[in-house]
């Protein structure tokens, strides 16, 4: 099974700024001390062995996943910005001759979590087939209202690829039996679900969006189980703790902290923080992980998650 | 994880010793809730305590969001180097009034 990030950017679309990217540029000539800046080659090792922040970005794209089976069956988690590009990436492939098949699912449908769906070209290419999911009722309406001529150009009956609609129950196996997907209810405004993933002996989770309003008990252990042994957990971490637990109370979200306490409890392997807040530059997530890494190094726990931000571009192989 | 109760008459101080975290949080809830349920103003002793959660500092939290709503005072006291790092990490330092000693906390708030 292998996961690829395509969106890791919470609630709204978020492009670098200028003044970003200036601040990037400057720190990395400064950072260039000792390298021959008229040989490219040199250049180019220098640039690559910067961290993906420094060279790049996490990314500004909106939630979107993707899950691959080792038999090449292909799952899209939600429809954000990021799915754009996973759709011009796929025209390389059957979906560009009109001979793919996908299942979307959705977590919930808050806008950056739908937005991108208009903007993925297999959707246009007859002959594609999409298999479409969600727990939440009605998602065909709910897609269907934001292709509402008020909002956007074409209908959804100019998509020409065959597109089936369906009801996701807590548990399903797609793909012949070759991938299992079972949900959780998050707590989320309008509710979100978490899928776990099965697959080639592995198991990926994806959790967004979603706030932990209590942090032990029953409601702490309802989590820690359905995460138990995951190989890989993607984790809302748009806010700090005392964002969560202070100011940013009910706003549906979590922490890195947070995320590593049930990781931790629930034996998680790999923990992806993703969802990051749009008001926060690359530098200020960074600052945020690397304080939930020092928290990691403090607990008294032997077997301790990888802890891993989120980025665009982001492949895990399992 | 074990708390003991002492003090004052006007004062509880609750020394918390062991850790608190998503398994033992409940208990350290209920019994720092306890000790300030007739009126008494609450020093958290954290010296024995060696490691705090998340969901410690959200007890703790929730303590202090009573405080503040004038309940009573609360000071916590005694932070180990390790515990007082989770909470700088948090950004939790500036939400408490903590002091070196529970001595000199109960003393604070005994003059209260
Ligand atoms: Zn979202
Ligand atoms: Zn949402």
């Amino acid at each position: 099974m292998r996961l690829r990030l395509w969106g890791v950017r919470g609630s709204i679309p978020t492009p670098s700024s200028t003044e970003e990217l200036t601040e990037k540029i400057v720190h990395a000539l400064l950072g260039a001390n000792g390298i021959d800046l008229s040989d490219e080659e040199a250049v180019r090792d220098y640039v690559q062995s910067l961290p993906i922040h420094q060279r790049g970005v996490w990314g500004g794209n909106t939630t979107c996943f993707e899950v691959t089976t080792a038999a090449g069956d292909l799952l899209i988690v939600d429809a954000g910005s990021g799915l754009r590009a996973l759709g011009e990436h796929l025209l390389e492939g059957p979906f560009g001759r009109g001979q793919g098949h996908a299942v979307i699912l959705f977590s919930h449908t808050h806008w950056d979590h739908i937005l991108g769906f208009p903007f993925f070209k297999p959707l246009y290419i007859p002959g594609n087939r999409f298999d479409i999911y969600a727990r939440h009722p009605d998602i065909e309406g709910r897609l269907r209202y934001q292709h509402d001529f008020r909002f956007f150009p074409v209908g959804m009956e100019v998509m020409g690829a065959t597109k089936s609609y369906h009801d996701m129950p807590e548990q399903i196996t797609l793909f012949d039996g070759r991938l299992k997907v079972t949900a959780c209810t998050l707590d989320h405004p309008g509710d979100a679900y978490s899928f776990k993933f099965e697959a080639d002996g592995h198991t990926v989770i994806v959790a967004c969006d979603a706030e932990y309003r209590e942090l032990a008990g029953d409601y702490w252990q309802r989590y820690v189980e359905f995460y138990r042994g995951a190989d890989v957990l993607v984790f809302d971490a748009q806010y700090t703790l005392r964002e969560v637990l202070v100011e940013k109370q009910n706003w549906g979200h979590s922490s890195a902290m947070i995320g590593i306490d049930l990781a931790t409890d629930a034996d998680v392997k790999t923990l992806v923080m993703v969802h990051h807040e749009p008001s926060y530059g690359d530098d200020k997530i960074r600052r945020i992980f690397d304080d939930a890494l020092r928290y990691l190094d403090r607990m008294p726990s032997v077997v301790r998650p990888r802890v891993v931000v989120g980025y665009e571009g982001l492949s895990l192989e399992l | 994880m074990e708390v003991e109760i002492s003090g004052t008459d006007t004062v509880a101080v609750a020394a918390v010793s062991g850790r608190i975290d998503a398994y033992t949080a409940p208990d350290v809830e209920e019994q720092l809730q306890a000790a300030v349920s007739d009126g008494r103003h609450l020093v958290v002793d954290l010296t024995a305590t060696d490691y705090v959660s998340s969901a410690g500092l959200r007890v703790l939290l929730t303590l202090a969001k009573r405080s503040a709503r004038g309940d009573f005072q609360m000071r916590l006291s005694g932070l180990q180097e390790a515990v007082r790092e989770v909470f700088d990490i948090a950004g939790f330092s500036r939400l408490f009034e903590v002091r070196d000693t529970p001595a000199e906390a109960l003393a604070e708030l005994s003059g209260s």
